[in-house]
């Protein structure tokens, strides 16, 4: 019976042109973005270059690599290749991760009780930069000089899109399904039968289905796209920290250091993942909207007006040196959307624990599942006449 | 009193409470920085100074025999800045070492205004040779205006106009989806003025439009007032000592008016596409699917409109080539919105079940 209801709410979602017509324009922007970033950033050529390079050379950087460079035609891309690649250092034997928090305490003025966590989440940090140091990680070839304009491209812009398209299409969705009954009159007649108010359960899972459904569908064409136009083939392995790939901020330039060591592929399904993740967090924010508001136009209007606020808070609470606020506010759901760029990184001063993304999200799916049971709770007992 | 009654349709106490609170959000992210931090640091708060002192002691423009004028304090400003160095004196808040250099760039700016010519023909189309030369033959670039001012003006109200595009939707779009949904269209249409009521309805919308144009340019107009800029008000755009070019001889005011003109025009238009989607949609949450895009185009533009409007550096002149392309977007888009609004009425009106919606 449940699952009926589900395919018949999956049914009302399906049958909402704009829906597909939205999806659609989603689409077409990313497209664009991937279009317009290529034209005007990023060097094919060079790209092409590497790749045909790295089949020679290996994707390890070092003395044979330079050798095996040195030896083939010259050109203007062997020439940059060569300048990029000669000689360089493995950056992670030197780097103490502690003078990077130390960094970012001089320069935001963070008072002592949270310098000491910073300091100590980079001290956490420590053995990842030694392991990178010991596995070689940092000589990893990436796409060489081209590697932050294809990561940027890939995992700043393009996930942040995707996961927004996904989050907000979940969100309105869900606050469709919530609304549906009340705005065509059928409130009376669904509560009156068998199932009655418990078809909020079945709502509530169709809703979900659908954010992970047009997540998978938007992320999975996206990405095929990009891959029709990037070929990624050679570069799945390389190391996500690899010296070509960096974070700039204001404290300065430092490499992009993960967590754990992650290949490419890996990195990706993860992000892939945790972007499905948040994904439901703002289905569950959608459904807690859709059953406090009746009408789906005020619901939709308060759910932008929530993610609003919440873009907002760091930046309040930051300005009016609440440390603790404003720490605690980079855990909300639209902040850790904005930070995705960063994620499973240190996240320099968005963050004082390991792992803050995947904390935060999972920390965001209780939380709100909490919010939705109690409202439903609240729902399945109040008096619906009123 | 039809047209109150539409009037009151829109103006419901809940969404105005929403509107005032995307502004005081969308306020603090994006309006509050022009206008806490102008001028911004040194040396633009003694640019600042210094274009407002020539300004009250010269008028707008600078001819030759007042640069000479200009300079007399400058050798004892240079001397008193050469003690502090040899001190090694920090440098303070209102520190002559800044108002040394600013008097001195000034005055360099000034002097070689009509020098740099050819350089400046070398990256330049057609149209903006001819317009740099017809600057220069005609001596245009002697206005005083200090160099912050109109990045200022421009980054303050581009965020003006993408809200007011987003105040107008949130406000007009769910009037005629509003009646659809709870069947008030089958009592308007059978009522004796029947259908005709849609234009009364488009008439509601375009004053309201009208309405929240004026409210917030009153609000936004009265803190950007807050910055004294207004004393600028007579002063050239074209100056030289600001390095943007305009393809227009305005001076400040008219160059404020233009942009409020941009944002009349936009908030128009997007009363327009209210309407159509308003009328085409059956559900709230179909209604939102397409003010999205509505809001992510029409406010990209009235953005791209109103950053650098009449500057070579502008995106959409950039783009074209085109003088003024930034008022033709805007009208446009006003007309795209009229001819949508149009539409929607003449769909409606000929409709023969009207409860299927356009």
């Amino acid at each position: 019976m449940t699952l009926y209801i589900v395919k018949c709410e999956l049914k009302k979602i399906a049958s909402l042109p704009m829906l597909w017509i939205f999806f659609s324009l989603c689409l077409i922007l990313n497209v664009g973005i991937i279009e317009g970033y290529r034209y005007s950033n990023v060097d094919d050529s060079f790209i092409s270059y590497v790749k045909e390079t790295a089949a020679i050379t290996g994707t390890e950087l070092g003395g044979e690599f330079s050798e095996r460079l040195a030896g083939l035609k010259d050109s203007e891309e062997k020439r940059r290749l060569y300048e990029e690649t000669y000689e360089v250092k493995n950056i992670y034997e030197d780097l103490k991760a502690v003078d990077l928090g130390q960094a970012y305490i001089s320069v935001y003025a963070l008072p002592d009780r949270w310098a000491a966590l910073m300091r100590n989440k980079y001290r956490c940090l420590q053995p990842m930069v030694d392991e990178l140091a010991r596995s070689n990680a940092g000589f990893s070839l990436y796409a060489a000089g081209e590697t932050k304009n294809l990561h940027d491209l890939l995992f700043s812009i393009l996930f942040r899109t995707v996961t927004g398209e996904a989050c907000v299409l979940a969100a309105l969705c869900m606050i469709f399904l919530y609304g549906y009954e009340y705005q065509n009159k059928t409130e009376a007649v669904i509560y009156a039968s068998y199932t009655g108010r418990n078809i909020q359960h079945g709502k509530l899972a169709a809703g979900l289905l659908f954010g992970c459904l047009s997540y998978s569908l938007i992320a999975g064409i996206t990405l095929l796209i990009y891959l029709g136009v990037f070929d990624y083939s050679w570069i799945w392995s390389s190391n996500v920290s690899s010296i070509f790939n960096y974070v700039e901020e204001i404290t300065g330039i430092k490499p992009f250091l993960t967590w754990i060591p992650f290949p490419l592929w890996e990195y990706l399904l993860a992000m892939l993942g945790l972007g499905l993740v948040l994904t439901l967090i703002f289905g569950l924010i959608g459904a807690v909207i859709g059953r406090l508001c009746k009408n789906s136009y005020l619901g939709a209007v308060l759910f932008f007006l929530l993610a609003l606020a919440m873009m907002t808070a760091p930046y309040f609470l930051a300005e009016k040196d609440l440390w603790s606020g404003y720490f605690i506010s980079q855990f909300l759901p639209v902040c850790l959307w904005l930070s995705s760029s960063v994620w499973l990184t240190d996240m320099g001063i968005i963050s004082l624990i390991p792992f803050h993304e995947t904390i935060g999200l999972f920390g965001n799916v209780i939380i709100w599942g909490i919010l939705t049971a109690v409202s439903s709770r609240h729902f399945s007992g109040k008096d619906v006449l009123l | 009193m039809l047209l109150c009654m539409e009037l009151k349709k829109i103006w419901k106490p809940k969404i105005l409470f929403v509107i005032v609170l995307i502004g005081l959000l969308c306020g603090y992210l994006r309006l509050e920085f022009p206008l806490k931090y102008f001028p911004n640091g040194h040396p633009q708060k003694e640019q600042y100074q210094l274009m407002l002192e020539w300004t009250e002691k010269y008028g707008i423009t600078m001819e030759e025999e007042e640069r000479l004028a200009a300079e007399e304090p400058l050798p004892l400003l240079k001397e008193q800045a050469r003690v502090l160095e040899e001190r090694d004196a920090p440098i303070g808040e209102d520190d002559v070492r800044y108002q040394a250099e600013t008097l001195e760039g000034a005055l360099f700016a000034y002097d070689i205004r009509y020098q740099h010519y050819d350089v400046d023909l070398e990256n330049c189309t057609f149209a903006q040779q001819k317009r740099l030369r017809t600057l220069y033959d005609e001596k245009k670039l002697d206005g005083l205006l200090p160099y912050e001012i109109m990045e200022n003006a421009q980054q303050y109200w581009r965020w003006g106009a993408i809200f007011l595009v987003l105040n107008v939707l949130v406000l007009l779009a769910p009037v005629i989806t509003r009646d659809t949904l709870t069947d008030m269209k089958r009592l308007q249409y059978t009522s004796r003025q029947g259908r005709n009521i849609l234009r009364t309805q488009f008439g509601a919308m375009l004053l309201s439009a009208g309405g929240i144009v004026v409210l917030e340019l009153l609000v936004l107009g009265w803190l950007y007032a807050g910055l004294g800029t207004w004393r600028f008000w007579k002063n050239p755009i074209n100056s030289f000592f600001y390095g943007e070019v305009y393809w227009f001889d305005l001076n400040f005011g008219q160059y404020l008016l233009f942009i409020l003109l941009i944002m009349v025009l936009y908030a128009g238009g997007t009363a327009g596409i209210a309407f159509f989607i308003s009328c085409s949609s059956k559900n709230y949450i179909s209604l939102v699917l397409k003010m999205i895009p509505v809001f992510f185009f029409v406010g990209m533009l009235a953005d791209v409109s109103v950053e650098g409007l009449f500057s070579f550096s502008n995106s959409l002149n950039r783009l074209t080539g085109i003088a003024g392309i930034e008022v033709w977007c805007g009208i446009l888009v006003f007309l795209v919105g009229m001819v949508l609004g149009g539409l929607a009425y003449r769909r409606l009106t000929r409709m023969r079940d009207f409860t299927e919606g356009i």
